[in-house]
């Protein structure tokens, strides 16, 4: 047979319509991500610290932060583990970016080999020496490490003050309450557990883990610590108002919810209604969930809340907020309406549409195709190993959800369409998202209880201009943690915040993200820092990652 | 075509010519042989036909549960099975009700009411997948139930498949147009698609349904508040909380509704009544997850063979009903609606004073409950002691003003007895007032001719005939009653 012959032409023409249809349903993918995990040769897995006596902290495990620890450029990473009774201690791992999703486990070396039960956690300078810090809340003692500036870190936990007793940990934020230039420390507690042989209980006859609103398991109080500015906090919790509530905190955020240029803390609460801390100014606070409308769904019910997000997905110059649920429920989706209101429109925009037979996690808001939409990632995964004995429903590893922001308020379910990394299936906890491999566009990590991390490498062709930021403080706190960022290009207005401490009990997002569309230059930037007046950075270059210093724009703003 | 017969031996006998018929003896054998044996023929058959008639000569019954009866229950297999006591365990109850429902589909192998149980069962067990295609089954049987279409429609929606859920729903309004919360159902979903002009249509035909139903105002609220017409909303959520003060949703809508009129006050005071009110809910729910799920299972078997129990026949198979009743309450001792069933079954078959000390339990039990009081009424009609029935039904209906069974059964009371006539009209004029059924229609024509308030009759037979067009009784009632006019 020759290229001429008949049948070879068929074949020929068959095989390029073939190539034709694959390089048309890349085109059609706007977003598509890459499994790049083995590549990457981190050999962390976690471990749920099976006691046998299925405790319920064996569930929610765990988070993870991603920081630049050695200010090298590259975002690293560091994962949380449980501490297993049995054998050799588990420890959580920290992972050196080397580039090219290359990464080395420097955990020895660093000294963050913690051996506590880790839930959460989150990373700032805490006390301003330009390089960012570790907090740990763990179930038991919690652990403060100080970046030495060295590639090490030292344990200051008890000098510090922050040890918060013996508790289950949650979620964990740093956050200027009072703008005075250091970043304080918010550390949620989930649930109050008493001292039993066994929390086994059964689902249809089998042995399964009890939920947060068992009559065994109590709502307790979240802790606030005030930086001393000398290497020390004080525990200023019933002094703030945030003690004289009791929830069962899980993942926690911080933004000016209100718009009022100090930092608000949003705590969401396992079925029971969620918090919302406005902050007067001066580091005392009012919960306001209720009033806001954002402690329940759109019927005044309570959702098995377990991670919080905020982001404008709207584009109109406010942070609106998702919190991702149980089984049978769709997780939230608010809207904010300006002066500390939300509306709930999960239903409208589509958010988590697909879910209701998942466990969500750990979320994000950005813009994944930098279309200047935020698009929205759910990580999901049961939390009952053996679900599908007694729930035909559902799986315990589940697919992660991916919806694309169509810029006309709808988020459309665009998972199985984007890329074969989101095919993955584990039971994902928290994730963190990050420019891992510094090409411009946001990649994923993320934690899967019990198993392997994932890395999902953005993949997405080409679609926008985009801007990266890192802001850095001098009068006020170092990393820019509570500053508004606003980007002006065009027609196009986004802001975002610094958060310290976000998602699924995670931290990620020292650095700020925008995606530009058609936009080649930015006009302005405004950031406002907290406690710091704002100030305008003009006529920028698309592209690039811009370190924004406070204090040295063209103009300032006070 | 003729046999050919054997010759004839030939017999030889002295001095007698050849012989050539058998023996005389033999012919007469066999003729007795054969009488015999048709009279055994006639005697089997004859029992046989006996046997079958028997079973024909009780009250009516269904064909398949009538041949079921010439044999052995399947679910007496299952009865004989348990131990006395109760399951240590939660799979051994699940095998326990397993069983059981399988043998209800086999003992009523064309019926949709044991498909539907056993549906429920697999349901329980995770299997959501088997309980549909069951459900489906039952349909299929049965197209007018329409409360497995609530049951298939929901499945869908719990797999977030809301178009086929209301898809299914839709049916279930096909095989009965008035079955209520179905249209509320769908209205709920097609909001959370936006679909709210839609969903205001259906919640307006479901009003006139169920004119009582707060939650139909709840959802109108909903509808208002996404349109942002936050007035009308407002009002909704108000005639939500009329009718039904501790609709803790409604004052959460209120107060999200008051904080888009830029009243904060009023929504501070609403959301203080949410909080109350969804504490004291919480706090009385049953779904609070205990360490120990046995009693609950054991409660839902016991469940299980109460509704078992409904599907035989107390007169005709009264052994296998006692023992579901008792197995059940093997199971959950303090279930007064078991108890209630089993004083029932007394009741049914004449055991008046144990049906009486059943139905004083279940008043203990359930002290909510106005029907077991009524019942207590009835006895003692029918035990001959008038005086205490009537104080037995004033007494329930003093205590259940809201129960217009209560109502009615004094009524009854009094026009059977042909005493406190105008206290019989009054009392089923509060009884349709609550409960506007024909049937209460129809017994106040009774209470209001009676009374020669033929007005009054003549109005309330319309009434009845409009609910139930096919009702012949009605129909000749009314015409009587204009004739008398």
């Amino acid at each position: 047979m020759n290229a001429f012959d008949p049948s070879a032409k068929t074949t020929w023409l068959l095989a390029g319509l073939v190539w034709c249809s694959c390089l048309a349903a890349r085109a059609i993918e706007p977003i598509r991500f890459l499994d790049v995990t083995d590549q990457t040769k981190i050999a962390f897995k976690h471990d749920i610290g099976f006691s046998g006596k299925y405790h319920i902290a064996e569930t929610v495990c765990a988070g993870l932060a991603s920081f630049d620890y050695d200010n090298d450029g590259d975002i690293d990473l560091y994962f949380l583990n449980s501490a297993s009774p049995k054998g050799a201690p588990q420890r959580n791992a920290l992972y050196r970016n080397d580039g090219n999703w290359r990464f080395t486990d420097v955990t020895s070396a660093a000294g963050v080999g913690d051996t506590g039960f880790g839930l959460g956690v989150a990373a700032a300078d805490y006390d301003n020496d330009s390089d960012q810090d570790l907090y740990l809340n763990n179930h038991g003692p919690n652990v403060l490490y100080r970046n030495n500036g060295d590639g090490t870190f030292t344990d200051v936990t008890t000098a510090a003050g922050v040890g918060n007793g013996d508790q289950v940990g949650a979620g964990t934020n740093f956050l200027d309450i009072e703008g005075d230039g250091d970043v304080d420390l918010y550390v949620s507690n989930y649930v109050l557990c008493p001292d039993l042989k066994t929390f086994q209980t059964t689902r249809a006859g089998h042995p399964a883990y009890l939920g947060p609103a068992a009559a065994i398991y109590k709502n307790t109080r979240d802790t606030l610590y005030r930086n001393n500015g000398d290497g020390t906090f004080t525990d200023i919790t019933d002094p703030s108002g945030v003690g004289a509530h009791q929830g069962a905190g899980m993942g926690t955020i911080c933004g000016d919810i209100d718009d009022d240029q100090d930092t608000d803390i949003i705590i969401a609460n396992d079925m029971t209604g969620n918090f919302l801390f406005l902050n007067d100014g001066q580091g005392r606070f009012e919960e306001s969930g209720l009033i806001a409308a954002i402690a329940y769904d759109q019927h005044g019910e309570e959702q098995g809340s377990m991670g919080t997000e905020l982001g404008d997905y709207d584009s109109d110059g406010k942070l609106d907020l998702y919190v991702t649920a149980y089984q049978d429920q769709w997780g939230p989706f608010y809207r904010n309406l300006g002066d500390g209101f939300f509306e709930d429109v999960t239903m409208e925009t589509g958010a988590g549409a697909g879910t209701v037979a998942s466990v969500t996690w750990g979320s994000g808001l950005v813009d994944f195709d930098q279309d200047g939409y935020r698009d929205l990632f759910v990580a999901c995964g049961h939390l009952q190993p053996n679900v599908e004995s007694y729930d035909d429903r559902t799986t315990y590893n589940q697919f992660n959800k991916l919806y694309r922001n169509d810029g006309k308020g709808k988020l459309v379910d665009v998972s199985q369409q984007s890329g074969p990394g989101m095919l993955v299936k584990r039971s994902s906890r928290g994730a963190a998202f990050e420019d891992f491999d510094n090409d411009g566009d946001v990649d994923i990590a993320i934690l899967n209880s019990g198993q392997e991390p994932t890395l999902l490498k953005n993949d997405s062709p080409q679609q926008g201009h985009w801007l990266q930021i890192r802001l850095r403080g001098t009068k006020t706190n170092r990393d820019g943690v509570g500053a508004r960022v606003k980007v002006v290009a065009g027609d196009l207005t986004l802001i975002d915040e610094v958060h310290s401490g976000r998602g699924y009990q995670s931290h990620h997002g020292s650095r700020l993200y925008f995606g530009l569309g058609d936009h080649e230059r930015i006009d302005r930037i405004e950031v406002r820092w907290i406690g710091g007046g704002t100030e305008v950075f003009k006529d920028i270059r698309a592209d690039q990652l811009v370190p924004l210093v406070e204090g040295q724009s063209e103009t300032s703003v006070q | 075509m003729t046999k050919h017969r054997k010759p004839m031996k030939r017999v030889k006998k002295r001095g007698k010519p050849h012989a050539l018929s058998p023996p005389p003896a033999t012919a007469s054998k066999r003729r007795q042989w054969w009488a015999i044996g048709i009279v055994l023929v006639v005697l089997v058959v004859g029992v046989v036909v006996i046997w079958q008639a028997g079973d024909k000569a009780g009250p009516t019954a269904s064909s398949s549960q009538s041949a079921a009866s010439t044999t052995q229950r399947n679910v007496t297999a299952i009865l004989d099975l348990r131990i006395q006591g109760t399951p240590q365990s939660v799979p051994e109850i699940q095998e326990e009700e397993l069983a059981l429902a399988e043998a209800l589909t086999r003992d009523f192998p064309q019926r949709d009411a044991p498909l539907a149980l056993l549906a429920r069962v697999h349901q329980y067990r995770g299997d959501i997948t088997q309980a549909e295609a069951l459900w489906k089954q039952a349909v299929a049987l049965n197209p007018n139930r329409s409360d497995l279409y609530e049951s298939i429609g929901q499945a869908a929606q719990r797999k977030d498949l809301p178009d086929e859920a209301i898809a299914w729903w839709q049916k279930g309004l096909e095989a009965n147009p008035r079955a209520p919360g179905l249209r509320w159902q769908i209205a709920k979903t097609l909001i959370g698609q936006g679909q709210l002009d839609t969903a205001l249509e259906l919640l307006e035909i479901e009003r006139t349904i169920t004119p009582t139903a707060a939650r139909n105002y709840y959802l109108l609220g909903q509808v208002y508040q996404k349109q942002r017409a936050y007035e009308k909303a407002q009002a909704a959520y108000e005639k939500t909380i009329e009718i039904q003060p501790d609709y803790y949703n409604a004052y959460y809508g209120l107060g999200v509704v008051y904080t888009r009129l830029k009243q904060p006050e009023q929504a501070r005071t609403a959301m203080g009544h949410f909080r109350r009110l969804k504490a004291s809910a919480d706090s009385s729910e049953d779904q609070r997850i205990m360490i120990d799920e046995i009693p609950h299972a054991r409660s839902r078997a016991a469940k299980l063979y109460a509704k078992a129990y409904s599907l035989y026949d107390p007169k005709q198979e009264e052994q296998v009903c006692q023992r579901l009743l008792k197995r059940a309450l093997e199971l959950d001792p303090n279930d007064a609606h078991i108890w209630e069933k089993l004083a029932g079954h007394h009741f049914l078959k004449g055991h008046h004073q144990k049906a009486l000390e059943l139905f004083r339990k279940v008043t203990a039990l359930d002290p909510s409950n106005p029907l077991p009081h009524i019942n207590i009424g009835k006895l003692y009609a029918l035990m001959n002691q008038p005086g205490r029935a009537k104080s037995t039904l004033q007494q329930t209906v003093a205590r259940f003003p809201e129960s217009d069974l209560a109502h009615t059964e004094l009524a009854r009371f009094y026009l059977r007895a042909q005493t406190d006539l105008p206290e019989a009209r009054t009392l089923m004029q509060k009884a349709t007032a609550l409960n506007p059924t024909a049937d209460n229609y129809f017994l106040l024509t009774w209470a209001c001719d009676v009374n020669s308030d033929l007005d009054g009759a003549l109005d309330a037979i319309q009434k009845a005939i409009a609910l139930a067009p096919r009702n012949g009784k009605y129909r000749s009632t009314y015409e009587r009653i204009r004739s008398k006019r």
